[in-house]
């Protein structure tokens, strides 16, 4: 899907946030944030904690306000509509269900603040507890229910009132492991059916890459890349967000010369890399860093295959992962490389590396990024 | 179906005469026991010198609907209302200033000038409320300097002063179980609130009030039912002139000396305030 054909929904235009922190300083939580969340969009904010998603999230929907810039939802301005004016709602962290009110009053409570008429919440009610697989919980309070089941009347109470846009708040967080996939598969499902751009605030990377359209990666107030899950994970623009999403052996060096695709990197093991410059040809000089991923590094003994990038190492530490292993391969000058490699596959191909062993990796250029911080 | 061995319910047992024995025995001897002393000599006669004459009747309690003590009942329950009402109007921003906003230090802070009043002795805050609203009490004399006036205002010895020294007296009874009620509630409710659409007042209405409604129930009954029995306050501020069943009571134990009397009235405000408490607990459990 292309963006251009789609409206936006939410506009975040120099949006900053200052909090002071308890000795009374400023503190800057979110620093200048420009994004464009088009209109039907899952969209993911991924960062570590204090990374400023959440306070981000919390100014779109109104419960915080911007210390500067705006928040546009639909074209709208909304620096002077309080929460309970905007066309959006929230699925809390830990839900916030009303515990003095049934499941039905809960889902209710948004339409009836909103003076819709009786029969037509009885109705969306209906729908909505339906669409979240709850039908029959309808007369219960909130803590005759299982934590599931609790993110899911969460869910509802905010669907129900069909907003422009749903916020989510690390909303799997409280939940195990395997229901927190069963719930992915579950929202993932839900955003199609209903079709409205979920805004989602998460520190799980893998959740972020199962369920997104698009990703913002946040550190520090800051987004630092804004780019689908395929393009994150194989073209990280940063040394952080190398390292936040997925693994990343991170190798130092200084650019020594370019061709027409790639620039030559001299690394500090003295060993010389070829990674692709994509037209951004940097002084030669420059100290830059190669990421290249673990799996794409493809470890042997032999004859190596004809890629520009093979070095030789020697096997440091062996880690047996049940579908991988990890090999630690130490290069010249201490500097340690993570090379993954599948067990035995169909084919019956394996690697048989033994601690000690000298072998060569071997990575394609184009798996490699180069970046400069 | 636990099956409990001997040694355990032997331990259990003895737990609870242990740790609930003394406080039961004490609250028995000290409370009980006068409780049927006072129930027993409200059916007993007046002798001529005061003295308790051993003859059964039910005259006492045919006395206490007399107009002239229904008029004081009805006073009282007035007053303890209107202190009540007062109380909660006063205490319930406070305690969720209190509650919500401040940083440990000025909540600590707060909540200590909620307990300063209780250094000094009771009696004494009332005469001082005697002194600030006489008629050359500093309310007066900054009224009549003002101009607004023209003669000292009679504040003293009316239903509003004792009003006002009730609320005085009682408010901390309202402000902490009223902060306790409030500081347990997870305030993210209120965001979701707000989020779904409820302006402050209806986000206070529809969850903050219900969810603080144990501390409503908690805090009134606290002021309601000592504020129904007082009797210092009306005695001091009210002079003759406004006068609750507490001074009743007093009176005819100590002027009087109709013991016998005084029992019947002290017996019929304790199954009004069981009553009020009774109703009240359950209104107070449904909007829960």
């Amino acid at each position: 899907m292309s963006q251009s054909d789609r409206k936006p929904a939410v506009e975040l235009r120099n949006l900053t946030k200052v909090f002071p922190n308890p000795q009374g300083e400023p503190v800057v939580a979110v620093d200048n944030i420009n994004l464009t969340i088009y209109d039907g969009e899952f969209f993911s904010l991924l960062g570590p904690s204090g990374c400023g998603k959440t306070t981000t999230l919390r100014m779109i929907a109104g419960l915080e306000l911007p210390s500067s810039g705006s928040v546009l939802i639909h074209g709208q301005e909304m620096a002077n509509q309080p929460a309970f004016r905007r066309p959006v709602n929230t699925v809390f962290q830990r839900y916030a269900l009303f515990p003095h009110m049934t499941i039905w009053e809960n889902v209710a409570f948004g339409l009836k603040m909103k003076k819709t008429p009786q029969g037509e919440i009885d109705q969306r009610v209906e729908e909505t507890l339906r669409l979240v697989r709850l039908e029959k919980m309808g007369g219960r309070k909130p803590s005759q229910l299982s934590g599931g089941q609790q993110q899911r009347v969460a869910l509802a109470r905010a669907l129900v009132n069909n907003p422009e846009v749903l916020l989510l708040d690390e909303p799997l967080g409280a939940l195990d492991l395997k229901l927190r996939q069963a719930m992915q598969d579950e929202l993932k499902r839900i955003q199609q059916q209903v079709g409205i751009t979920f805004i989602y605030v998460t520190h799980d990377q893998e959740e972020a890459l199962a369920m997104s359209d698009r990703i913002a990666v946040m550190n520090e107030g800051v987004a630092l890349q804004v780019d689908e899950p395929y393009d994150l994970y194989e073209d990280p623009k940063t040394r952080f967000v190398a390292d936040f999403i997925g693994e990343t052996n991170f190798l130092e060096g200084e650019v020594s010369a370019h061709d027409d695709e790639h620039s030559r990197v001299q690394l500090v093991t003295g060993q010389m890399a070829v990674v692709p410059h994509e037209g951004k040809k940097l002084p030669v000089g420059s100290k830059v860093t190669v990421a290249i991923r673990p799996e794409k590094i493809y470890i042997g003994s032999g004859d190596p295959p004809e890629l520009h990038n093979v070095f030789v190492g020697r096997v440091h530490n062996i880690t047996y992962l049940g579908t991988d292993t990890y090999y630690d391969i130490l290069l010249p000058n201490d500097v340690e490389v993570v090379a993954r490699q599948q067990n035995e596959d169909y084919t019956g191909n394996a690697a048989t590396a033994r601690v000690g062993d000298e072998v060569y990796l071997a990575w394609r250029a184009h798996n490699a990024s180069l970046l400069t911080d | 179906m636990t099956t409990e061995s001997a040694p355990v319910r032997r331990r259990d047992r003895i737990q609870l005469a242990t740790l609930v024995g003394p406080a039961t025995l004490y609250l028995l001897i000290f409370f009980l026991a006068p409780l049927v002393i006072v129930f027993v000599y409200s059916f007993l006669k007046r002798g001529p010198y005061g003295q308790l004459v051993w003859e059964f009747n039910l005259q006492n309690y045919v006395r206490v609907i007399d107009p002239l003590y229904l008029k004081i009942f009805w006073n009282s329950l007035v007053l303890a209302l209107a202190s009540t009402i007062g109380c909660l109007l006063l205490a319930y921003p406070f305690a969720y200033y209190i509650a919500r906003r401040p940083s440990a230090r000025t909540r600590n802070i707060l909540l200590i000038f909620v307990m300063i009043p209780f250094w000094t002795n009771f009696l004494i805050r009332t005469y001082a409320w005697r002194v600030i609203l006489s008629g050359d009490g500093p309310i007066n004399a900054v009224l009549l300097r003002l101009g607004l006036i023209q003669e000292p205002l009679t504040l003293l010895f009316t239903n509003g002063a004792v009003l006002i020294g009730l609320i005085y007296g009682y408010l901390p009874f309202m402000v902490l179980p009223l902060y306790a009620a409030i500081d347990r509630i997870d305030f993210s409710l209120m965001e979701a609130a707000n989020d779904l659409y409820a302006n402050g007042w209806q986000a206070f209405r529809r969850v903050l009030l219900p969810l603080s409604m144990p501390g409503v129930v908690a805090g009134s009954i606290l002021v309601f039912i000592p504020s129904l029995g007082a009797f210092v306050t009306p005695d001091l501020l009210g002079g003759g002139k406004s006068v609750m069943i507490g001074n009743l009571i007093q009176s005819q134990f100590l002027t009087a000396r109709d013991w016998p009397f005084g029992s019947a009235i002290s017996m019929v405000l304790m199954a009004v305030v069981l009553i009020a408490t009774l109703v009240y607990f359950r209104r107070g459990g449904q909007a829960l």
